[in-house]
């Protein structure tokens, strides 16, 4: 904006001076008005990766054994103690344990067993070896290691380790640690199958610690994802000469000796890494922006390929120019082999995995889907760390409304599918999704508390996009968009909640749309708007208007309209949301009425020349959560289906000749 | 040979009537389904069933799943007696292929006893179809699933699909096969009054011999009739019925029946040159293969 001023002509600089003191007034107004708001940075002072506080990194090392489907792993976690208060006691999250047996908390039951569906063939676990803090003299902490899970004795995925002494706020303690992971067969994104090897969540990953001085700790439930703080990552992998790698962040040495491939990566600013290794991918460099991405593929998939950078060379300037710039310099992104599957549809930062069959029809959308989605979770997750424990909403639900908005500028109507006369849209697909779970319960809450993945998958991925699809449509795209680039910039780098969520919300949207929000998210509020009556009456002839003719009265009485129809709309659920209503008479006369959605009831009445004989509420299909389209109109003579008579018709003739030859 | 003529288009035309009465009948309780939804009810009608994102496509089938779960198994015993029914429309056809008129009264005792005997023997010839089917497809996907696992282990995933996929394509050849050889057999009891077992066996004698012929012949009229299905969905979404108007409808329907129509004319085509072929095997002093009914 400086650059701007000092660049005006001899004429306009007379007006520069009041200009900017007003200028400046407007800001001092607003940021006055903004109260405890952060100040939204500009474009070109975003914060970048190398200037995130770093809280916890990582100096690793990392020895991979083929024929084990081990890893050999040390170095150093550098953390430093961010809250507010001194702390006696670090967690560790030891997630691969959670493969260690069948009576893990993961593993126990057999409805619950993630995406999947199934259980491990072959165990994994992760075995600390050395845990050694500098600052605290050096001590093996390895005993003090509390053995399980917090309250629970079958599980060791979430371990307190207790202290010496306390860690006071700001101090920091260098922590060597050496450890060896079994990696399981994969049925839940990490793991091995064949000599494909998939390293997520391998490492001892240290807890959040919140400003509060609580610890954002959890074991590996089979619903929920993962927490952490932002850091540094220094990764060298050990790893045979014959497999092609990929991994989160940079690539900055490449060293091949003695039939081992060394590879060191560095990733800045991010909270967790993933790697893979596999000796049969074929690779796609691409720089899209200033991203350099790198495509990891099974042989065959050549199309997919093609298909995912098509995502990719649309999704990164969608993305960065809604969100924010894209912030990191690499992004990898691996299809796995259809026998790893369970490795795809995955998040890490700067590295993404996708999947599906070889042979994905040129008529679905799939690939670019899970592309998109994946991708967007480079924002609603990678640079948004929300925790995804205790509100997966936050970061599923944001990005499922992400990617549908993403998938419909890419592809139109038919951002699910295409074949023939059926077009399908991913807002159609999350209407369909939203019923895999009970239709009044609440979409803000921990992912341990859902039922199955099934009511998850329902209600934060589908229910939560029609929410936000709804508030879109209802007050407006540009402003939701300008609310959700408001909450993005601000929590860029940073650990928000719902709270943070919403108040920066209400500042674009209103108390109303917040409202909204916050009834559905946390109590489970429904709304269903439908027609409860229409019926219409032939109004009496007024008597004729006595005079004795020359006043003109006469000639001057209104003409009689001598139909009255009414119109009864209502609104079940406990959500409020202005509606448009639309009225049809019989002789074609279209009205366009409004309801605010205050009350239960809302009725209209028509005067005019003809009934009305048929009426529509929300006629747009703004309200993308009603919770049925079908009770959205009514008509005093509903025809016959022939639309449906029609193809069914052909449908069956079709199929009686094809029975009999 | 050609076997058009103004007897075999009233043949057309009647089976062309007795296919859509059967259909409708068919088609009945789903279009109820959709009737009773709702969807009619709202602005545009169940042509909004058809709109681009399928909303409420989707909408229906989701408030609708109960019922049309409880439909499946009834349409699909519809489905398969309308399958049998279906010879009646089939046996005009067939009988119209006749070089000559019956000799009988139309509703003689007779000639009504003997078309109730040619129908029953039809819809056996049909069973056996299915049958031959049903073991046809295990078939092909035992043998898709064995090749499949037998390559899963290769490094390009494309290979067991299409390993799989060339399982599929012998499948496809043994369909064409199977009911090429059920029209022949509906061919030798329609017009040479054979015993199932006896028109069974004779198509499959014809099919030794003239095999390659006959099942190319069925073929290219099987493939005619795919091109025009896809050309007919591909005009049809051009017509768009979303967009509301009775025109629309019924353009779709002009299109769809005109499909139905030609898919009959396809398969007297078909037949017309299976006689043509079968005929060439005829020795000339044995040149009339189709004898009239003896009173």
């Amino acid at each position: 904006m400086a650059r701007r001023w000092f660049g005006t002509s001899d004429s306009a600089r007379p007006l520069v001076a009041p200009v900017l003191l007003a200028f400046c007034a407007l800001s001092a107004t607003w940021r006055a008005g903004a109260d405890e708001a952060r100040v939204l940075p500009e474009a070109d002072v975003l914060q970048a990766p190398e200037s995130v506080t770093k809280v916890a990194s990582y100096a690793l090392e990392a020895r991979l054994d083929e024929t084990a489907h081990t890893i050999a792993g040390k170095g150093t976690l550098t953390w430093v103690n961010s809250s507010g208060v001194a702390t006696s006691e670090l967690y560790f999250h030891l997630y691969l344990n959670a493969f260690e047996n069948a009576h893990t908390l993961f593993n126990r039951s057999p409805f619950t067993r993630a995406r999947s569906g199934r259980m491990t063939r072959r165990w994994g676990k992760i075995t600390l070896e050395r845990l050694v803090a500098r600052e605290l003299g050096d001590v093996d902490l390895l005993p003090s290691l509390e053995a399980h899970s917090p309250g629970d004795p079958l599980d060791a995925s979430d371990r307190r380790l207790p202290l010496p002494r306390p860690i006071a706020p700001g101090e920091r303690l260098t922590i060597e640690l050496s450890w060896t992971s079994v990696l399981p067969d994969i049925v839940e994104r990490t793991g091995v199958s064949r000599d494909f090897h998939f390293a997520g969540q391998w490492f001892p990953k240290i807890a959040r610690l919140e400003h509060d001085g609580t610890w954002a700790h959890f074991p590996f439930h089979p619903h929920a994802e993962f927490y952490s703080d932002f850091g540094d990552y220094d990764v060298t992998l050990d790893v045979p000469e014959s497999m092609v790698v990929g991994a989160s962040g940079r690539r900055v040495s490449e060293v091949v000796a003695d039939g081992r491939l060394q590879l060191r990566q560095r990733a800045e600013g991010v909270h967790d890494f993933a790697w893979v290794a596999w000796p049969a991918f074929e690779r796609r460099e691409e720089r899209i922006g200033d991203v350099d991405v790198h495509l990891l593929y099974p042989p065959g998939h050549a199309l997919n390929a093609e298909r995912t950078l098509d995502a990719l060379r649309f999704g990164l300037p969608h993305f960065s120019e809604r969100y924010g710039p894209y912030p990191h310099p690499d992004l990898t992104v691996v299809h796995p082999p259809e026998h790893a599957a369970s490795a795809g549809g995955m998040e890490y930062p700067t590295l993404i995995t996708t999947g599906g069959p070889w042979h994905q029809p040129y008529w679905s959308r799939a690939v670019e889907l899970v592309t998109l989605h994946e991708l967007g979770h480079q924002w609603f997750y990678g640079i948004i760390a929300t925790n995804e424990h205790a509100w997966p909403f936050l970061d599923e639900g944001l990005n499922s409304y992400a990617e549908t908005v993403a998938a419909e500028a890419m592809f139109g109507a038919g951002s699910a599918g295409r074949l023939g006369g059926l077009v399908l849209s991913a807002t159609a697909f999350h209407r369909f999704g939203m019923r895999f779970g009970p239709h009044d319960a609440p979409l803000a809450r921990p992912a341990s508390e859902f039922v199955d993945f099934g009511e998850l998958g329902g209600l934060v991925y589908s229910r939560t996009a029609l929410l936000f699809r709804t508030i879109a449509n209802v007050y407006g795209p540009d402003r939701l968009e300008r609310a959700l680039r408001r909450y993005a910039l601000r929590y860029r780098f940073d650990h928000p909640g719902p709270d943070e969520l919403l108040a920066t919300l209400e500042e674009e949207l209103g108390a109303d749309a917040t409202a909204n929000l916050r009834a559905s998210l946390f109590e489970g509020g429904t709304i269903n708007y439908s027609v409860r009556d229409l019926r219409s009456v032939r109004r009496p002839e007024p008597a004729p208007v006595e005079g004795d003719g020359s006043s003109g009265a006469a000639a001057s009485a209104p003409a009689h309209q001598p139909f009255e129809s009414r119109v009864v709309i209502h609104r079940h659920g406990e959500l409020r949301f202005p509606v448009q209503v639309v009225l049809l008479t019989a002789n074609g006369e279209r009205s366009v009425e409004h309801w605010d959605g205050v009350g239960r009831d809302s009725v209209f009445v028509h005067v005019g020349s003809s009934p009305v004989v048929s009426v529509q509420v929300d006629p747009e299909n703004a309200i993308a959560i009603d919770e049925n389209l079908l009770d959205n109109g009514r008509r005093v003579a509903p025809p016959t289906p022939v639309a449906t008579w029609e193809r069914a018709l052909y449908a069956w003739q079709l199929l009686i000749g094809w029975l009999g030859t | 040979m050609n076997v058009w003529n103004p007897r075999m288009a009233r043949a057309v035309v009647l089976a062309y009537l007795l296919r859509v009465a059967l259909a409708a009948l068919l088609a009945f309780p789903l279009a109820a389904a959709v009737g009773a939804s709702g969807i009619r009810s709202l602005p545009g009608g169940d042509a909004r069933l058809f709109e681009p994102g399928g909303l409420y496509l989707i909408e229906l089938i989701q408030n609708e799943q109960a019922l049309l779960l409880e439909l499946l198994a009834p349409t699909l015993v519809l489905l398969l007696v309308g399958g049998l029914v279906r010879v009646v429309p089939d046996w005009v056809l067939l009988r119209a292929l006749r070089r000559f008129e019956d000799e009988m009264p139309a509703l003689s005792g007779l000639r009504l006893g003997a078309t109730g005997r040619a129908l029953a023997r039809l819809a056996l010839v049909t069973l056996a179809l299915w049958i031959g089917r049903a073991l046809l497809l295990l078939a092909t996907l035992g043998l898709a699933m064995s090749v499949r696992s037998f390559t899963t282990g290769a490094l390009d995933e494309r290979l067991p699909t299409l390993a799989a996929g060339g399982a599929a394509c012998l499948g496809v050849v043994g369909w064409i096969g199977l009911s090429a050889w059920h029209d022949l057999a509906a061919l030798g009891v329609a017009l040479d009054d054979a015993s199932p077992l006896g028109a069974i066996s004779g198509a499959l004698g014809a099919l030794r011999r003239r095999g390659v012929r006959l099942v190319a012949a069925y073929a290219a009229a099987s493939v005619a009739a795919l091109v025009l299905v896809a050309a007919a969905a591909a005009l049809v979404e051009h017509i768009d019925v979303a967009r509301g108007g009775d025109a629309r409808v019924l353009g779709a329907a002009l299109a769809h029946q005109l499909v139905v129509v030609a898919q009959l004319a396809l398969r007297v085509a078909w037949l017309g040159s299976a006689l043509g072929i079968l005929a060439a095997l005829q020795p000339r002093a044995e040149a009339e293969p189709l004898r009239p009914m003896q009173p």
